[in-house]
């Protein structure tokens, strides 16, 4: 069968490249298993590293014995904390004002504090060789207390995670404009309830790689990282380590996979460089999986209390939120802006509220840290108001619905900021939100509810109306905020003398379809076909300077680039066809590949302008040689996309199991470049959103150590998903795009938890914490029992 | 340093995508690991090494297998495809095309894996339903694409071959 139609919702018939659901340019090599990820990359010479690491999650040690290791066969080097006169540490880019970063040392001296973090480094002829010997690396460890849970770490008799700080506190925000008592207290309804927004392991498919490349006659170096930002891998190894920036090169072919992780620097890449110097040779390090679920960075883990405050009819009138986040024992690159910055600005959703309140605390525990992962705080703030509205909304025994549309911003009121600071540009959320009422026939899912209940059956329907945020910069907000890293990203367009084109781009796929979107960006520019261009990423020797692919940022801004970049070429082409044809510019006419003027008969191909460009021989002085423009495109804000996703479940009252029956969600994230690989953003965000609502939890077990198996969705546990689009464009970049590849990962969690909720209502359950195993929900409903309305 | 060989090697003939190869195999190595290390064909991925996530799976003498739930030592004299040799099938070739009509893969990496589980299905079963395509692959983790560009694909491919042989 044909997929669905791609268009469904109201996209309009293209006129040009972008809008088209055209068929991905890159897949060519992946569907014949010639990719070419990190661990594809065996160089000459190449040695392997293996790391030991820490069994306990909090405990000293005063040796580490190497001797066994260092004589096992095909060993080069064993390195340890004590190699290092000026041990380095993995610092954090984005550091909160006055908050307290503890970076991670590259390898761990004296005490070690969280299960996975690294001791040793072991390199050798092969992989094998280097995990047996780094099996005989001894360590005299000596357990001490630890703490895992952010709650408990709050106490004063809490083990300390860093002994040199007073307490675990890390960071603290306090967004809002106030006056939640005076609100609250002239408010004829208030409720409180407290949720969690549990730990997730990120778990894409390819795990972290790294294969470090040192050259001793040219004191260069080459880093193939699976990574998301390469410039900033670049920037981040040579703070690190203290490399000459402008001899370091990374290269990140193809990712397979990215979500947040593969965006950080972290012991290992420091280590593998490190080693490389050391030995003159290239050492590779492939992470396993065991490794990848205890120290690449994990996501969420906030614990959340809210009190909120309505008229009757469900008009908000305050809100106060605390939560503790747990950020892990060190902080990781990002980890002290996403649980604040990115949660407490977007805790408010789409809606007004006069007062707001927010106070956030990031706690060091002894557990991995935790970083972004996909939607990196915008599904939490999304979870705890879409959470607060329904919870709203059936205690005074309204429609969630309705009490949304009651509470919604409405488009006088934007564009606007919101008293916790998010910019708000653009927003139809009545239209969008009947939109997908209407597809979930909800008013019918109703009736059909009522009459099971009558029969003793549990059905629920759940709404999400998210907003979120998505293209970082500008600059200048990144700075107020402690986030130490570009807000712009660049574009090369050039062109080829054969009248072909080649894209250079500082954002980097992992998945996204950068070489599809982006060659349809610049075709539409150019006049030719996408085919024609060749989109380069991902090697920081001919990609100009650019940040990279996160918070959804590759089609707004780096597309954004894209299009500045080619719009100039373009113009550039058009004035040198005049001149070759020695007209005037406005007299000049393009028909396909030909230009030409109604002046005379003589016409030139775009090929042959391309050419001549090239070889100079007859371009004017103000046009200068060659054909091609980079842009460091830079927005001034940033958009804020969302959309309206409707959830239907069914519970089995006896075994406590969920149904997802049905998933419709239809999202705004302005003008879509390609629906069908935009539909593919929504589905991947969905299966992690619904994952999240469902099965996956990363919380260690109870001695520290961590879950090995994190039920990852498969493919027979998602139903068929129902998506559309709403088109309302943004003003802030020159595409009118908002960004996309999170929306789905930030709907799910509510809109299922607020159906499961929605189903067992009647039945006294208030609250229910994920992900929603039978195991709870049974739980929940003994717990409820007498308690039904 | 101490140069000495590792663990005794044995010599094992495969054969890869239509060639014949030999490489000294230790009888540790997975059979992934040997493609991969061994023998250079890196189409079969690594994601867990554990029987979990599929994205190693290759048709053994056409049936699809995880290739680091096996020792290399155990596939001697056995064929093994790859999905660099899936062009040369018929269902190979359908399901390739399907896969990129439909957007049925992301990042790629699972997708090999993909590709022969989906192969051994329509092997076995030409005209699968969803529920079946859904069952068959459920040993295949894809982090990406929410399988349903995937499903899309496989019941596509199908669809395009049981054409073609009506035809």
């Amino acid at each position: 069968m044909k997929p669905e139609n791609p268009y469904a919702g109201e996209l309009a018939e293209p006129e040009g490249w972008v809008g088209r659901a055209v068929e991905r340019l890159e897949d060519e090599r992946l569907l014949t298993g010639a990719g070419r990820y990190v661990d594809d990359i065996t160089l000459p010479g190449q040695l392997y590293a293996a790391f030991v690491r820490s069994p306990h999650p909090h405990a000293v040690f005063s040796q580490v014995d190497t001797m066994a290791a260092s004589d096992a066969p095909g060993v080069h080097l064993c390195l340890t904390a004590s190699d290092f006169d000026d041990l380095p540490h993995v610092k954090p880019n984005w550091i909160l004002p006055r908050s307290t970063p503890r970076g991670r040392p590259i390898l761990a001296k004296g005490r070690v504090r969280y299960v996975g973090e690294p001791i040793a480094v072991v390199i050798a002829e092969s992989a094998a060789a280097a995990r047996d010997a780094a099996e005989l690396v001894e360590v005299d460890y000596d357990p001490r207390p630890f703490v895992l849970h952010q709650d408990e770490a709050l106490g004063d008799s809490a083990p300390r995670v860093h002994e040199d700080m007073d307490n675990n506190v890390a960071a603290t925000f306090t967004p809002g404009n106030g006056g939640f008592d005076e609100a609250a207290s002239a408010a004829p309804f208030r409720t409180r309830f407290s949720l969690r927004n549990q730990r997730l392991v990120p778990f894409s498919i390819e795990c972290r790689a790294v294969n470090a490349d040192h050259d001793p006659a040219s004191e260069r170096m080459t880093l193939h990282i699976a990574h998301q930002l390469p410039h900033m891998a670049r920037r981040m190894v040579a703070e690190t380590i203290g490399f000459p920036e402008n001899r370091l090169r990374v290269i990140s072919p193809d990712v397979g996979g990215g979500f947040g992780p593969k965006m950080h620097i972290y012991q290992e890449e420091a280590v593998c460089a490190l080693a490389s110097m050391r030995l003159g040779r290239p050492v590779k390090w492939t992470e396993r999986r065991s490794e990848n679920v205890c120290n690449t960075t994990h996501g969420r883990d906030h614990a959340m209390s809210i009190d909120v405050a309505a008229d009757e009819d469900g008009t908000l009138r305050a809100l106060r939120i605390e939560s503790r986040a747990n950020i892990g024992a060190y902080m990781s690159s990002m980890g002290s802006g996403i649980p604040t910055i990115n949660v407490g600005l977007f805790v408010m959703g789409v809606y007004e509220i006069p007062a707001v309140e927010v106070d956030i605390k990031c706690l060091y525990t002894h557990t991995p840290p935790v970083d972004a992962y996909r939607g990196a705080g915008r599904p939490e703030a999304s979870y705890v108001i879409e959470r607060t509205i329904d919870r709203v909304a059936h205690e005074l025994g309204l429609d969630p619905a309705e009490v949304r549309r009651r509470n919604f911003l409405t488009e006088d009121q934007i564009p606007r900021r919101q008293p916790t600071g998010a910019m708000i540009d653009s927003g139809r959320y009545h239209h969008t939100l009947d939109e997908a009422l209407e597809r979930a026939g909800y008013e019918r899912f109703r009736r059909e509810q009522a009459e099971a209940r009558e029969r003793g059956e549990l059905l629920g329907i759940g709404i999400a109306h998210y907003t979120e945020s998505c293209g970082v910069g500008p600059g200048q907000v990144q700075k107020l905020v402690g986030f130490d890293r570009g807000g712009y990203e660049s574009a090369r367009v050039r062109m080829t003398s054969d009248g072909r084109a080649i894209v250079f781009s500082g954002s980097h796929s992992h998945g996204q379809g950068h070489v599809t979107t982006f060659a349809q960006i610049a075709a539409d520019e150019l006049g030719i076909s996408p085919d024609r261009i060749e989109v380069i990423q991902g090697d920081t020797e001919s990609v100009p300077q650019g940040v990279g692919t996160f918070n959804s940022r590759s089609v707004p801004v780096g597309g954004s680039a894209v299009k500045v970049a080619a719009g100039r070429v373009a113009e550039r082409i058009h004035k040198l066809a005049a001149h070759l044809l020695q007209i005037k510019p406005e007299a000049l006419i393009r028909e396909g590949e030909v230009f030409g003027s109604d002046a005379s008969n003589d016409t030139l191909t775009f090929a042959e302008v391309c050419h001549a460009a090239w070889t100079g021989h007859n371009v004017p002085a103000d046009l200068g040689v060659g054909l091609e423009e980079t842009e460091f495109y830079h927005p001034t804000a940033m958009s804020a996309p969302y959309g309206a996703h409707v959830a239907q479940v069914r519970i089995d009252g006896e075994t406590g199991e969920l149904e997802l029956l049905r998933y419709i969600a239809v999202d705004d994230c302005g003008k879509v470049i390609n629906p069908l690989l935009a539909r593919g953003q929504v589905h991947g965000g969905l299966a992690q959103g619904i994952g999240q609502a469902l099965w996956e939890d990363g919380m260690p077990e109870d001695d520290g150590s961590t879950i090995l198996d994190t039920p990852v969705p498969r493919f027979d546990m998602l139903p068929r998903f129902e998506t559309a689009h709403t088109v309302t464009e943004s003003w802030t970049n020159p595409l009118g795009a908002k960004g996309l590849g999170e929306a789905g990962a930030i709907g799910a969690p509510p809109a299922i938890v607020n159906a499961a909720i929605d189903a067992l209502w009647h039945r006294g359950v208030r609250e229910l914490d994920m992900p929603l195993t039978p195991a709870r929900i049974l739980a929940a409903l003994d717990a409820a029992k007498g308690h039904g309305a | 340093m101490n140069a000495a060989p590792f663990s005794s090697t044995t010599k094992v003939k495969l054969t890869i995508d239509g060639h014949e190869r030999s490489a000294d195999l230790e009888p540790r190595d997975l059979l992934v690991i040997a493609l991969r290390e061994k023998y250079g064909a890196t189409a079969p991925h690594i994601g867990c090494a554990s029987g979990r996530c599929g994205a190693c799976t290759v048709l053994l003498d056409g049936e699809p297998v995880k290739a680091c739930m096996m020792l290399g030592v155990q596939a001697e004299g056995r064929s093994i495809t790859t999905a660099a040799g899936l062009a040369g099938t018929r269902i190979g070739a359908a399901l390739q095309a399907a896969f990129k009509a439909c957007h049925g893969l992301q990042c790629g990496y699972c997708t090999p894996g993909m590709l022969a589980a989906a192969h051994g299905l329509l092997e076995r079963n030409p005209a699968p339903s969803e529920d079946e395509v859904r069952q068959a692959l459920r040993g295949n983790l894809c982090r990406c694409t929410g399988y349903q560009h995937i499903l899309d694909a496989v019941l596509l491919a199908a669809e395009s071959l049981r054409e073609a042989q009506a035809a």
